[in-house]
């Protein structure tokens, strides 16, 4: 139990060393999440990739908030995702604000579509609530899609340009792929930093108890509705964060991030890292993003073999990937 | 039936309420009233409404029909939680606590309703005293040795003590029991009537029992009910000497 962290590479793995590792990364959740995706750049094949974890580890974060914590199945985040895209899209496209007040924004629009689809859903649980928020997000996706001089249509918003990035200081060029992970890694470490404390806080004390047993939360005094939609609606702050940084890392907003798939990614995403978990979203971003990028150098089928494995985990290891190490570690 | 004779204030009252379920009728014109400081039991055999009653006074749902008073406020078809805040707290007849939280933790967050609800950034640790109020609080039910536990791994008895606890979170002048010895073993049972009437010695409480016998010995007051009227009301031996009352319930354990 005494053996430095670092050590642990090298020596045999034990079960016991292994697990005292785990459990202190549980301690410093958010230290640890931070340093494995400081380093993430030098371990993946390209930046690209990396970045595409941290924006999707985000999105699945802020879902997970609902799912995981709240126990309740949303199938509308891809609204808020969505939303938080073209918000800032149309921001610096159409009105030329710079990406700071624009990535704001972005946020602000998903919160604000969050509330409203809140306001709508949140009474309804179990299947209704999937129902209700899918065919929600799908008239913000028709709404967006109509509104083709604003958004682009079919053919999605293009020229989301953040250009440099000027500090005062120094002056950084997105184009360069480390600079553009690191500079979202700021936004999602902000995040990430925030969301601990919210699960820390006496806020995230009630939704455990709602998720518990929401007829004792009840009881107790908790107003049970209220406290779901303020916890939705900062889901889709989340998940709007993340949205935005989608618009800048790929300079355009396709009309796909508000489509259905989207939502379907995120609970897939939670689902294979482990829902409920505090690093399940990323693992599971990272699971999902690699199994994509190996299994299409192989085949153009790769959706069909996710599928599989995705079945496999549902079937044999619900807590998913972290969870089941969590578990295992308990035990 | 609704004047109080000893003319303490009067903490509930239940003005004339009916409970229909579809076409069922579960309670029918019911008037009753709770004095402040009284243990009064609410008895009756299976399907006597007495659970539904019950679920009526601590504001599971509303009435059909009629209306209920707390400190002479009407406070008929307030939200359950808005209940809690007033200080009417209830334990409910199947055990109901937060299974995969500890034991302290459990009574932490049922604290931490009346005080701190939309807190997003504190960490929850930097609040000591709700910390120490739910150790006492578990001191108080007997669960002292438990705080870590999780819920879900205590002894039945234990879970409906920690129910307890949770009900007494928001400091209650009003506490509704219903069944709380349901499932419990004789010594569990005995345990938990040494702390219900520890309780009502501070406090008004209302206690939906089954069984007769157990409450004869605690309550000040008792209203039997019978398939879903009143059907008489008063002190235990008011009640033991009722023919009507051994007529439907008593008479059902001489055979």
């Amino acid at each position: 139990m005494n053996s430095s962290p670092e050590n642990t590479g090298e020596m045999q793995i034990s079960g016991r060393r292994l697990s005292s590792v785990v459990r202190s990364i549980g301690r410093h959740r958010v230290l640890s999440v931070l340093v494995i995706l400081f380093f993430f750049p030098f371990i993946l094949p390209y930046e690209a990739l990396a970045v595409n974890i941290l924006i999707y580890g985000l999105f699945a974060l802020g879902f997970n908030m609902v799912f995981g914590y709240l126990g309740m199945l949303s199938f509308g985040h891809a609204a808020f995702f969505g939303i938080g895209s073209y918000a800032t899209g149309i921001a610096m496209v159409h009105f030329g604000v710079p990406w700071l007040p624009a990535i704001l924004l972005g946020i602000l629009g998903a919160g604000l579509i969050a509330m409203i689809m809140g306001a709508m859903a949140i009474r309804t649980t179990g299947i209704y609530f999937a129902m209700v928020t899918l065919a929600l997000a799908q008239c913000v996706y028709y709404l967006i899609y109509q509104m083709e001089e604003w958004s682009g249509g079919e053919d999605g918003l293009t020229g989301v340009k953040a250009g440099d990035i000027d500090l005062g200081f120094a002056t950084f060029s997105l184009f360069d792929p480390t600079v553009k992970y690191y500079f979202m890694y700021v936004f999602v470490g902000g995040a990430i930093f925030f969301f601990s404390r919210i699960l820390a806080s006496p806020f995230g004390a009630i939704l455990e108890a709602i998720r518990e047993n929401e007829n004792r939360a009840r009881a107790c005094g908790y107003n049970v509705s209220l406290t779901k939609w303020t916890a939705f609606v900062i889901s889709g702050l989340f998940c709007g964060l993340a949205g935005a940084l989608n618009a800048i890392h790929l300079s355009v907003v396709p009309i796909d991030s508000l489509h259905y798939h989207m939502s379907g990614q995120a609970v897939i995403m939670s689902l294979l890292g482990g829902m409920g978990t505090f690093f399940g979203p990323f693992v599971g971003a990272f699971a999902f993003l690699m199994l994509e990028d190996v299994i299409t150098l192989l085949t153009t089928h790769w959706q069909l073999f996710v599928g599989v494995i995705f079945m496999i985990f549902v079937l044999f290891f619900p807590k998913g990937v972290w969870g089941s190490i969590l578990h295992w570690v308990s035990r | 039936m609704t004047a109080d004779e000893t003319g303490t204030p009067e903490m509930l009252r239940a003005d004339n309420i009916t409970m229909m379920f579809g076409g069922f009728t579960a309670l029918s014109n019911i008037n009753v009233s709770f004095p402040e400081g009284r243990l009064t039991a609410i008895i009756g055999p299976n399907g006597a409404g007495k659970s539904t009653l019950f679920n009526l006074l601590s504001g599971a749902f509303p009435p059909s029909a009629g209306k209920i008073f707390f400190k002479g406020k009407e406070i008929t078809g307030v939200s359950q939680h808005a209940f809690a805040r007033m200080g009417i707290a209830k334990s409910f007849q199947i055990t109901n606590i937060f299974p995969q939280i500890t034991a302290l933790e459990n009574v932490r967050v049922a604290i931490q309703a009346m005080t701190c609800r939309f807190n997003v950034w504190t960490p929850r640790s930097k609040f000591k005293e709700m910390t120490d109020e739910a150790a006492s609080l578990l001191e108080m039910v007997g669960l002292h040795q438990h705080h870590h536990r999780l819920a879900s791994n205590l002894a039945h008895g234990e879970q409906r003590a920690l129910e307890i606890a949770l009900a007494l979170a928001c400091n209650p002048c009003l506490l509704l029991l219903d069944e709380p010895t349901a499932g419990m073993s004789p010594e569990e049972t005995s345990t938990m009537m040494d702390l219900i009437t520890d309780l009502a010695s501070t406090r008004t409480v209302i206690l939906v029992e089954h069984k007769m016998k157990l409450v004869m010995g605690i309550s000040n007051h008792l209203i039997v009910l019978h398939h879903g009227e009143f059907l008489a009301e008063g002190t235990p031996d008011d009640i033991r000497s009722n023919d009507e009352v051994k007529r439907v319930y008593l008479g059902q354990g001489a055979h």
